[in-house]
């Protein structure tokens, strides 16, 4: 009596290993599955979900607007691996959504370590892969040939916000010379800090001061003794949320203000939270990011009034970008109308969009010979009365900038 | 010559508020290892809800940080006193490694209780002094933090009289130095201990509630000055609060004139230097076997 117990067990047992080995089939008809990895657990959990958000809503609107039409309609379906933020978790969950989930393409993935590594398994099993919101250049500076880069790279950040300064000086007559740098002791800070040492003496520009910060700070005092000995024009800062509110209202403090102004780059300074925050201190501030909600672009405030509808929130934080590349992706699908890897990589390859939904924050879409978007780039927007309005360029700007910003002193 | 020196002095002021900040952190934290002679490595969280009680006082009740200081006080008395009486003491008598993982444990849970409920999102209250400073010829000090370092002064003068002096004071030392000897003369060691506990961890959430005006809130904000005041426990003897408060000041000029010297980004180089050479070459700490 036990043996036929055993032959079914074993029977069983073979099936469950064996579902486990073959690959899951293709993708069912009707269907496009887009792979996503995203940090949904972990220390950056609040920010994988912001960029889910993002996710579900443009594949939401996608299929509302009758799916990938070249392939009869068929609806876009997101699944998602979640990275923790790290890098091996990250590959792993790239390989299962190659292999067991099949997916078309790849998106995401927020943390640049984890893109690097995630980007190399795509590139080895030929499925394209869109990296719409981790920005450390080296992600599309390494020949392969499955990686798009749709979103402005640290580079930029740096070279934006030095070249933004130049404009206004321009603009203005208070032309900048002395310039400082104070960034954050993090990944994305040395690497910002990085570009600025090259590019700002390449602008014009006198380096002064050259101050790097330990976050979290627990006193930023130091930092701004610094940057009043070298007496800079404008101080260059990247920080995060917390790092940027203290610094502020430490500057405050030490009644120390730049010449001229402070222009902060990334994800930090330019958040709600920062904003709320920092309060009436933060007047003047400059904020160099690649989207914000008040802008003179179209279809801009509308998506923002959907999201923060739906969500209480502004569409920012890369949830701008990851919506903006989900059309991208979008617009390959239905030019390869196939799911076939090497097709679909030459159809996105060939991407050149100069209108329709990406053009909330994009002037055209197209990626060069490496894969990144040779039109992505940043605005400057400064803080007016509470919240962030686009200053520069002129053509998209929704506000005049305010040149110098007073001292503290000067002000109301 | 004369701004440099104005500078300079302007670094050495800061370290020193700095300091006191430390000091409060960390005198608790040497409090509850001098009696109960366990690491308490939630230290950071407690002082992080201290940080959560003054936040919500102050934006649900607009009850000023000072005055809710006193709130948080009592209510991580009585949070450090459950903690030890269900939580520590049933482990008193196990290893020191088992201590310290329970301990690192309360911190975890606390941390992602707090996210759970609160977000992980930093958020800051707006105080009328906030940002306000005084001036000593020319030396700038940001008054919240000033008086975050008189606090810190008072209340370990008032601890260490607390401890000298009253009969309850010197029955926590007794339990402290022996605790058999002190159930043989009548001493309920156990009592003693939750008192310190409580004691401790009330210290930790005062702590928290001055950093509010002028510090961010958020789950893991208690961290950064955790791990100085782990160096300045050992650095002024563990156990000895009088020797924290020495070596707060000590470790937040160092910290600060080595900003100055090297970059801010090396500010804890500094400090856990300090840290290296004191367990190397002084492992007793600077008030070596004096614990009060």
């Amino acid at each position: 009596m036990r043996k036929p117990a055993l032959y079914v067990f074993a029977c069983l047992l073979i099936l469950i290993l064996a579902q486990s080995w073959w690959p899951a089939g293709a993708q069912p008809p009707g269907e496009v599955r887009i792979g996503v990895l995203l940090p949904l657990s972990g220390p950056d959990a609040i920010d994988g979900e912001n960029q889910r958000r993002a996710f579900e809503m443009a594949a939401e609107d996608i299929n509302a607007q009758g799916g990938i039409k070249s392939m009869g309609g068929a609806r876009v379906r997101m699944l998602y691996g979640d990275t923790l933020g790290r890098a091996e978790v990250g590959i792993a969950e790239t390989e299962r959504l190659i292999t067991r989930e099949r997916v078309a393409l790849l998106m995401g993935t927020w943390h640049s370590g984890v893109a690097i590594s995630a980007t190399l398994v795509a590139e080895r099993y030929r499925v394209p892969f869109l990296v719409c919101n981790a920005l450390v250049d080296a992600i599309s500076e390494r020949g392969l040939k499955y990686t798009f880069h749709t979103v402005s790279r640290t580079s930029q950040f740096a070279g934006d916000s030095g070249a933004f300064v130049k404009a206004i000086g321009d603009r203005t007559g208070k032309r900048a010379k002395r310039v400082a740098i104070l960034n954050a002791d993090t990944f994305f800070g040395r690497e910002v800090a990085r570009f600025w040492r090259r590019l700002l003496p390449e602008q014009g520009y006198d380096l002064v001061t050259d101050v790097a910060y330990a976050s979290p700070s627990t006193s930023q005092i130091e930092s701004i003794l610094k940057l009043r000995a070298g007496r800079p024009d404008v101080v260059f800062m990247s920080a995060s949320v917390a790092d940027a509110t203290m610094t502020v209202r430490q500057m405050k403090e030490m009644r120390y203000w730049p010449e001229l102004a402070v222009v902060a780059i990334g994800g930090g300074p330019s958040h709600p939270t920062f904003v709320e925050n920092v309060g009436e201190l933060g007047e003047g501030l400059f904020a160099v990011n690649d989207w914000f909600p008040s802008i003179r672009r179209p279809q801009s405030k509308e998506l923002n009034d959907r999201f923060r509808k739906k969500h209480g929130a502004d569409m920012t934080g890369n949830a701008n970008t990851t919506y903006a590349a989900v059309w991208i992706a979008k617009d390959g699908l239905e030019r390869a109308g196939t799911v076939d890897g090497e097709r679909l990589r030459q159809a996105i390859a060939d991407t050149d969009i100069r209108t329709g939904v990406p053009m909330f924050m994009y002037d055209r879409v197209k990626f060069d010979e490496a894969g990144k978007n040779a039109y992505a780039f940043n605005v400057v927007a400064q803080l007016q009365k509470g919240s962030f309005h686009v200053v520069h360029p002129v053509r998209v700007a929704v506000a005049t900038a305010q040149w110098p910003v007073p001292n503290w002193d000067a002000r109301r | 010559m004369q701004t440099d020196l104005l500078t300079f002095l302007q670094y050495v002021a800061n370290g020193i508020v700095l300091g006191g900040v430390y000091g409060l952190v960390a005198v608790g934290l040497t409090l509850i290892y001098g009696v109960l002679k366990i690491i308490n490595f939630s230290h950071g969280e407690l002082v992080m809800g201290g940080m959560y009680v003054s936040y919500w006082c102050f934006v649900l009740w607009r009850i000023d940080p000072y005055v809710s200081a006193v709130i948080s006080m009592t209510l991580f008395f009585c949070i450090g006193a459950v903690l030890q009486r269900y939580v520590v003491e049933p482990i008193m008598p196990a290893p020191q490694i088992n201590q310290i993982l329970l301990t690192i444990g309360v911190g975890l849970f606390l941390t992602n209780l707090a996210m759970v409920l609160f977000s992980p999102d930093t958020r800051t209250i707006h105080v009328s002094y906030a940002t306000t400073t005084i001036s000593f010829w020319g030396v700038l000090v940001s008054i919240p933090r000033l008086v975050s370092f008189v606090v810190a002064m008072v209340l370990s003068l008032g601890l260490y009289l607390f401890l000298r002096t009253t009969r309850l004071g010197k029955a926590v030392r007794a339990a402290a130095q022996d605790r058999e000897g002190a159930q043989l003369v009548g001493i309920g060691a156990r009592q003693v201990f939750i008192i310190a506990f409580g004691i401790g961890a009330g210290m930790a959430a005062v702590a928290g509630s001055l950093l509010t005006p002028f510090y961010n809130v958020q789950p893991t904000a208690g961290v950064p000055f955790v791990l100085t005041a782990y160096v300045i426990v050992v650095l002024g003897t563990m156990g000895n609060f009088l020797g924290a408060l020495v070596g707060a000041l000590l470790i937040g000029v160092a910290e600060s004139v080595g900003s100055y010297l090297f970059s801010p980004a090396l500010r804890q180089l500094v400090s856990f230097s300090i840290f290296i050479g004191v367990l190397l070459f002084k492992p007793e700490g600077l008030f070596g076997g004096k614990a009060s």
